[in-house]
């Protein structure tokens, strides 16, 4: 399959869903980046394929494009970056669903090793991915991209920051869809006039997880809280993280995206995990956390204790909760999140 | 199988006080020895019972904390390990032995009050109970690597953070090919220097060599087993050889585990010549996929005893790698981890599965869907519609290897009996 020359470049769009997706590469052989983030609900015909007991995030992945409700993609863009995605990507090819697949192993730490080879699969990517579209990609058009999407992301970190230090008060529905706009390529922009603080007495949550459910924070800002920081792979997860000045854009992206918010996957440095998050709860006020594990998710699961000790040292209350991507939870959030909510308030 | 159970009976009797008070004194264990070293009749196979006290031997030196103890999850090649002659300890294969001493229930409570979640696979969470609970000699490192197994890293990782030592991870990616080689070999080179460093040890290439050799001769060894057991009928029930997977998942480089396989080879050969075979009548033929439960079940008597079903191999026991390169030490080990059969796409694992199959002229294929053994389990339907194709019966049992409360007796009954029908009447569903 190759695709057609000629039409406009803004159509072409490449499917991917993990934060740790170079978007740069995407953008500069000419695509449109496109997440998939499918709409919450059951899974029937996905179950079918699955086992009982995996990710529903995944469920729901091959669920949508089952029903054939992904827009045309000309491909996607998977990490391996666990085993519900490694079994995502096997039916994907199997089920011919929307392909290629283009694959980058992302390892899962951040040493002088693990950027050497991270590079060399991105530009290993980036080349067949070129020579498959009958693109040419040469590295200018690669360091241009990658410029425009870091002052993208940079504006995005900012607004993220501000609004975590209070000084903007959004609700976190529409920041989540403020920043996935954002990363799909429209800009940020708030009137002089919605820059207004956050009330102080307000309580203001941090929320943890993998795809946090708009439901979720729909309830706790209906509770009267806020949820200022999100540190969720449709969140703060997204944010870049910083490069050295290297000649090659492959190592440029390969540190970059390395060294960003650390997502529960990246397991072979916990301490930069903990730092990390140590760093956030001191530069922000924090006032309770809500952890949301998907179910089956091994890695948030073991996250989620992790987490919990460290909002312990810093006297932090916490609350866990489970979903499971149907959007069938809010009757049991519901008590518990007005309950902990009560309980900040004392 | 009754004499083993009285000898468990015996060791949870001599171990009940010590592992209340979690005293593993030198007295305690070479009792422990002694017992087992007398009970030589317990065991159907000379090699299960030499098996035994090989690794009696290396858990009760781990205990003693005779060397540095290094603890590893059962995909890490543990050559690099004995390599460097520390201890290795394999939290997973501990988990297993405790379900027989009786340990389990406490260690889960441990685990679930310590928020570790029903969710993840239950090897996992029993060994962190464990752990918890005070049960394992405390590591002086922990390697571990990324493959097949999500939650291996993320409790191994905790335990370091824990127990404040070293973590090393060998992050291993999808598919084998000389890129990812290089990076796995290098990585390795890496952890077997920083652990001499971080363990006061010197690093020698020398026994590093003889390490591998060692390895290489246990899977010379290994191969002529599993030649035997592809001759009609089979001299080896499925229940027996599920035994030495022990050596497969945590001793290549150990020098016992030539030295057991010898005897299983001699042992087998000996059976085969005086027509000893594992059951008076073989009906069918079967192929196992993952472990078994470690508890007692009825599902190898429904199988092998009533039904005449012989579990005449093992995926586990397949020999996924070629002969190590002792000259490459990290290269070739590199290749071994790369080639598994469940790393990469699943047609691979698929036409692993299919070859044994033939090769061992199976008729049938059960696979035992331990509870969060998401590698395994999830990707299952590929495998099964190849089956179909083959005209293969094929059986996912659900069920759980080590918590015992999720054994359903009568359910699992029924499955089986309708497998067993299956296989008779020679039908494939379409």
């Amino acid at each position: 399959m190759k695709a057609e020359q000629g039409t406009k470049k803004e159509e072409y769009l490449l499917g991917w869903f993990c934060s740790y997706t170079p978007l740069e590469i995407i953008r500069a052989l000419g695509f449109k980046p496109y997440r998939i983030l499918p709409p919450l609900g059951k899974a029937p015909r996905a179950d079918g394929f699955f086992a009982g007991n995996l990710c529903p995030y995944v469920k729901a992945c091959l669920e949508n494009a089952l029903e054939g409700r992904l827009p045309g993609l000309l491909g996607v863009f998977m990490v391996p970056s666990c085993n519900a995605m490694i079994h995502l990507s096997n039916l994907w090819r199997e089920l011919n669903l929307p392909g290629p697949i283009w694959v980058v192993n992302v390892p899962r730490g951040y040493d002088s090793l693990a950027v050497d080879y991270f590079s060399r699969q991105l530009e290993e990517v980036a080349g067949q991915m070129a020579s498959f579209y009958g693109r040419r990609l040469r590295e200018e058009d690669l360091w241009q991209a990658i410029e425009e999407e870091k002052q993208r992301k940079e504006c995005l970190k900012k607004f993220l920051e501000e609004r975590a230090a209070g000084k903007i008060f959004l609700e976190g529905v529409q920041a989540l869809q403020l920043l996935e706009e954002g990363i799909h390529g429209q800009g940020i922009s708030l009137n002089p006039g919605e820059k207004v603080a956050v009330p102080g007495d307000k309580i203001r949550l941090l929320l943890v997880g993998s795809i946090l459910p708009s439901s979720l924070l729909e309830m706790i800002e209906q509770a009267g809280a806020i949820s200022s920081l999100e540190d969720a792979c449709n969140g703060w997860r997204l944010l870049p993280g910083e490069a050295p000045q290297t000649n090659s854009p492959y190592t440029y992206l390969a540190h970059l995206y390395l060294s960003k918010p650390p997502c529960p996957r990246m397991v072979a440095d916990k301490g930069r995990r903990r730092k990390y998050l140590r760093d956030l709860l001191s530069r922000y006020r924090i006032d309770g956390a809500i952890y949301h594990v998907m179910k089956f998710c091994d890695a948030g699961i073991m996250d989620w204790i992790l987490v919990k000790e460290e909002l312990e040292i810093k006297g932090i209350p916490v609350l866990r909760v489970e979903g499971d991507y149907t959007g069938g939870n809010r009757g049991q959030w519901s008590t518990r999140v007005e309950a902990f909510l009560e309980r900040l308030r004392r | 199988m009754g004499a083993l159970k009285e000898l468990y009976k015996d060791l949870r009797s001599v171990l009940a006080a010590p592992l209340r008070r979690k005293a593993f004194s030198p007295w305690v264990i070479n009792m422990v020895k002694r017992l087992v070293a007398l009970s030589s009749h317990a065991f159907p196979w000379r090699a299960t019972y030499l098996m035994t006290l090989k690794a009696l031997d290396q858990v009760a030196k781990a205990y003693l904390h005779q060397r540095p103890v290094v603890w590893h999850n059962v995909f890490f090649p543990t050559e690099i390990l004995y390599g460097l002659k520390v201890i290795p300890f394999a939290p997973e294969a501990a988990s297993a032995l405790a379900v027989g001493l009786g340990l389990a229930s406490e260690a889960f409570k441990m685990g679930s009050a310590h928020w570790v979640a029903t969710d993840i696979c239950s090897f996992h969470r029993l060994a962190t109970g464990l752990d918890l609970a005070g049960y394992f000699p405390a590591p002086d490192a922990i390697v571990c690597t990324s493959h097949l197994c999500d939650i291996a890293p993320q409790s191994l990782a905790w335990s370091s953070a824990r127990y404040s030592k070293p973590f090393y991870l060998l992050d291993v990616p999808q598919g084998s090919n000389p890129e990812n080689a290089s990076y796995v070999a290098r990585q390795l080179k890496n952890i077997f220097y920083s652990l001499a460093r971080d363990l006061g040890l010197s690093p020698d290439m020398e026994a590093l060599r003889v390490a591998m050799e060692r390895s290489n001769e246990a899977r010379r060894l290994l191969l002529e087993i599993k030649a035997i057991r592809r001759q009609k009928p089979a001299v080896i029930r499925g229940e027996e050889a599920h035994g030495f997977l022990y050596l497969m998942l945590t001793s290549w480089g150990a020098d016992f585990t030539k030295e057991v396989y010898q005897e299983l080879l001699e042992e087998l050969e000996t059976r085969r010549r005086e027509r000893k075979w594992a059951v008076p009548r073989e009906k069918f033929r079967l192929l196992w996929l993952h472990l078994r439960p470690y508890y007692p079940t009825e599902i190898f008597k429904i199988l092998e005893e009533e039904g005449g079903a012989i579990v005449v191999f093992e995926e586990m026991h397949h020999v996924y790698w070629e002969e190590l390169d002792v000259d490459r030490p990290f290269y070739s080990l590199a290749l071994k981890v790369l080639g598994h059969q469940g790393l990469g796409l699943m047609e691979r694992r698929v036409r692993t599965i299919l070859d044994m199959v033939q090769e061992f002229n199976a008729q049938g294929v059960i696979h035992f869907a331990h509870w969060g053994c998401r590698q395994s389990t999830a990707g299952i339907r590929l495998l099964q519609d190849a089956l179909r194709q083959e005209n293969k019966a094929f059986l996912n049992l659900d069920g759980d290897c080590v918590d015992q409360e999720k054994y359903a007796r009568g359910s699992v009954r029924t499955r089986l009996e309708a497998f067993l029908e299956l296989l008779a009447a020679d039908r494939i569903l379409p």
